[in-house]
């Protein structure tokens, strides 16, 4: 029989590199980032010690201590303690310790070692600290700490045969236990501090590095916001420029197919089935894979440049306006990508109150799954002929404004709720400057990718091919494609709903596709491609594979267009606000303890999404603009 | 059945495709069924499924 394996924690503070070295040893690729708090539950893999003996490895939140006042803190304690019912008590903690930051990450290990387990120190990011000057001794650091220290690169894979040696059996005896003489905090924080000095000696004068300089300019009041905004205008512009070669291929491809099956099959369901359900509906959806690969592309390289952690210090004050401390800005940036990790990432909130409000804001960032239906409707809004300047700055402002709503909400709500019993405390460390992780950020686009195509050929492609069906059944013997639109299940559907969503701007097709969108917010895109297809076959040869120029071309009954600028802007502010997404109800229902909680957040985002909506739409006739 | 002999008749061209148009639909609502299985019983498993994966990076 199979020994049980020795489970080896991870621990440390937040940014020490514990996920990147658990990457190394068990060859996964869970999300790193050069910013704290990445890891908000623990994670599990397996690696093999130097004699073939297997070990699970557990990745822990990282905190600052082991307090338990933040749900990541009390998870990690409640692991090295043996407290946790779904988690062995590990046999070996390995303590990841940034050697360009020993004074603060010391205090973390003096706290481990309390816990009486073998404990191996891995002095991670020993590059950074010898490009800071710093003089390190590792052995100088075993002997006061008491347990084996090794030097590691855990990104380029330094020292990790070394570190598995250590990891070996029999493990190192547990350190004896330290009394500390008065106050338990203060003499291990002054420990820590004598400890640093010895093992990593600075150089005498202290001159500003690099990331000091740059740092300057990043977070200075005024300039670092010009920078912020500049930044964030380049990454959407740069989105819309460089995406049009490869989408412009993608596009030709389907219409390629298109023809192939055309001039295969004769007239019949399957070929419509084919060329407006498959290649129509799931191409639509496909043809911004470049756009998402890009902005995945970019985040990346922020995130790993360490750019993002001085984002999270500009954007410090603006959270305290919203009620909100600096700890809530990582969920919430993580909520751009998916609401579901952000939702997750609020476990690193200390008062439970901050965190509910967190949670019910988190799903105003717009989330990646919004990105298709934006790129679709923002040309639309400049006419289509519009530079990639002129979309950036549409694109940054629709995603400033559901933002800039969610502090607002969020500080109402934060008002209505009362104070804290627990005030939340937000240590933010600014990393140096690294160069990029080019290999992690490619794979990570890459399975960013892969899981975007992943979706289109499955659930979208299902979707679709269903949605063709309801578009084309009950079947009547119409040459006119409009009767026939009108007789199937979609035009039935279509009529009870035109009532519904009339006054903000949309005919029925269009409250079909935002219907079929609580699926999958992607489906909008593809929904709309079908549906509006059938009623242009008759000069499909001209409008083939142009969604937009479909959608521009369609009028209402007064002959005024049915998209123009006033519905546009009602579409996207509806997508902006409304909670379309019920995996994010359950996590919200889960994270709160509450279907009370997320079915009220659910209910007020969309009566929210559709005032709102509703507002601008009449606004603008009113005002002549629609 | 030739589908040369097919090709020649439209109707029943048109027929055998109404079959096979029929034939997708029922695969997808049987793939949505199987999607929605397997998320269940992720869940059951590690306690996640919520966004049947691939949407987080858990």
């Amino acid at each position: 029989m199979e020994p049980v394996p020795d489970t080896v924690a991870l621990a440390g503070n937040p940014n020490a590199g514990k996920t990147t070295l658990f990457n190394a040893l068990c060859g996964t690729a869970e999300k790193v980032g050069n910013y704290g708090g990445v890891t908000v539950a623990v994670r599990e893999g397996e690696c093999m010690s130097p004699h073939g003996r297997r070990l699970r490895v557990v990745d822990l939140p990282g905190c600052y201590d082991l307090s338990g006042a933040s749900p990541d803190q009390r998870l990690a304690a409640e692991v090295l303690s043996g407290r946790d019912p779904r988690q062995p008590t590990p046999d070996l903690v390995v303590c990841v310790v940034d050697a360009s930051n020993l004074e603060r990450h010391l205090q973390l290990v003096l706290e481990v070692l309390e816990f009486g387990l073998p404990v191996v120190v891995a002095l991670n990011m020993i590059d950074l600290a010898e490009r800071q000057g710093l003089r390190l001794d590792p052995v100088k650091l075993s002997e006061e700490l008491g347990v084996p220290v090794v030097p590691i690169q855990a990104n380029r894979g330094k020292g990790l045969v070394e570190l598995k040696q250590a990891m070996r059996h029999p493990f190192p005896a547990p350190p004896q236990k330290r009394h500390w003489e008065k106050g338990e905090a203060e003499s291990r924080r002054a420990f820590g501090l004598a400890a640093a000095a010895l093992a990593a000696r600075r150089p005498t004068a202290h001159s500003g590095n690099f990331s000091d300089r740059l740092d300057a300019v990043l977070l200075h009041p005024v300039l670092g916001w010009v920078c912020f905004v500049a930044i964030m205008f380049a990454l959407f512009w740069s989105i819309f420029s460089f995406a049009a070669i490869p989408m412009g291929w993608i596009e030709g491809m389907q219409e390629s197919l298109v023809a192939l099956v055309e001039d295969r099959l004769g007239e019949g369901d399957l070929r419509d089935l084919l060329t407006q359900g498959v290649i129509g509906g799931v191409g639509a959806v496909v043809v911004f894979l470049p756009q998402i690969l890009l902005l995945f592309l970019f985040i990346g390289l922020l995130e790993s440049t360490g750019y993002m952690a001085r984002a999270a210090f500009l954007m410090d004050g603006v959270m305290g306006r919203a009620g909100l401390s600096g700890k809530a800005f990582l969920p919430l940036l993580s909520s751009y990508a998916c609401a579901i990790p952000g939702v997750l990432a609020t476990r690193t909130i200390d008062s439970a109150k901050e965190r509910l409000v967190t949670i019910f804001v988190a799903p105003w960032m717009s989330c990646s799954a919004r990105l298709p239906v934006y790129l679709l409707l923002v040309p639309m809004l400049l006419g289509g002929s519009e530079g990639g300047a002129m979309q950036a700055l549409v694109f940054l402002a629709v995603y400033a404004v559901g933002t800039l709503t969610a502090f607002v909400v969020a500080r109402i709500l934060r008002g209505r709720l009362g104070p804290d019993e627990v005030k939340s405390h937000f240590l933010l460390e600014l990393p140096s400057y690294r160069l990029p992780q080019w290999s992690y950020i490619l794979r990570h686009v890459l399975e960013r990718g892969w899981s975007f195509l992943k979706k289109a050929g499955t659930f979208i492609l299902a979707i679709m091919i269903l949605l063709w069906a309801a578009s084309t059944y009950p079947k009547l013997d119409s040459d006119d494609p409009a009767e026939v639109l009108g007789h199937s299940l979609v035009g039935r559907v279509s009529r009870i709903i035109e009532p519904v969503v009339a006054p903000l701007g949309f005919d029925g097709r269009t409250g079909t596709a935002i219907l079929t969108s609580f699926a999958a917010r992607e489906v909008f895109v593809g929904s709309m491609a079908q549906l509006f297809q059938v009623q242009e076959s008759e000069d499909e040869e001209e409008t083939r594979g142009r969604i937009r120029a479909r959608l521009a071309a369609e009028t209402r009954p007064d002959g005024r267009p049915l998209f123009g600028p006033a519905a546009v802007v009602s579409l996207l502010i509806f997508y902006i606000y409304a909670l379309q997404c019920l995996p994010t109800s359950a996590v919200v229902a889960r994270e709160s303890g509450s279907w009370r909680w997320a079915a009220g957040q659910f209910v007020f985002m969309m009566v929210f999404a559709y005032l709102a909506s509703l507002v601008v739409y009449q606004g603008a006739r009113f005002l002549g603009l629609g | 059945m030739d589908p040369a002999a097919l090709a020649d008749d439209p109707g029943n061209w048109g027929d055998w495709q109404t079959w096979a148009a029929w034939v997708l639909v029922a695969a997808s609502l049987a793939m949505l069924a199987l999607r929605a299985f397997r998320k269940r019983r992720r869940k059951k498993q590690d306690g996640c499924g919520t966004c049947g994966g691939g949407s987080c990076d858990r």
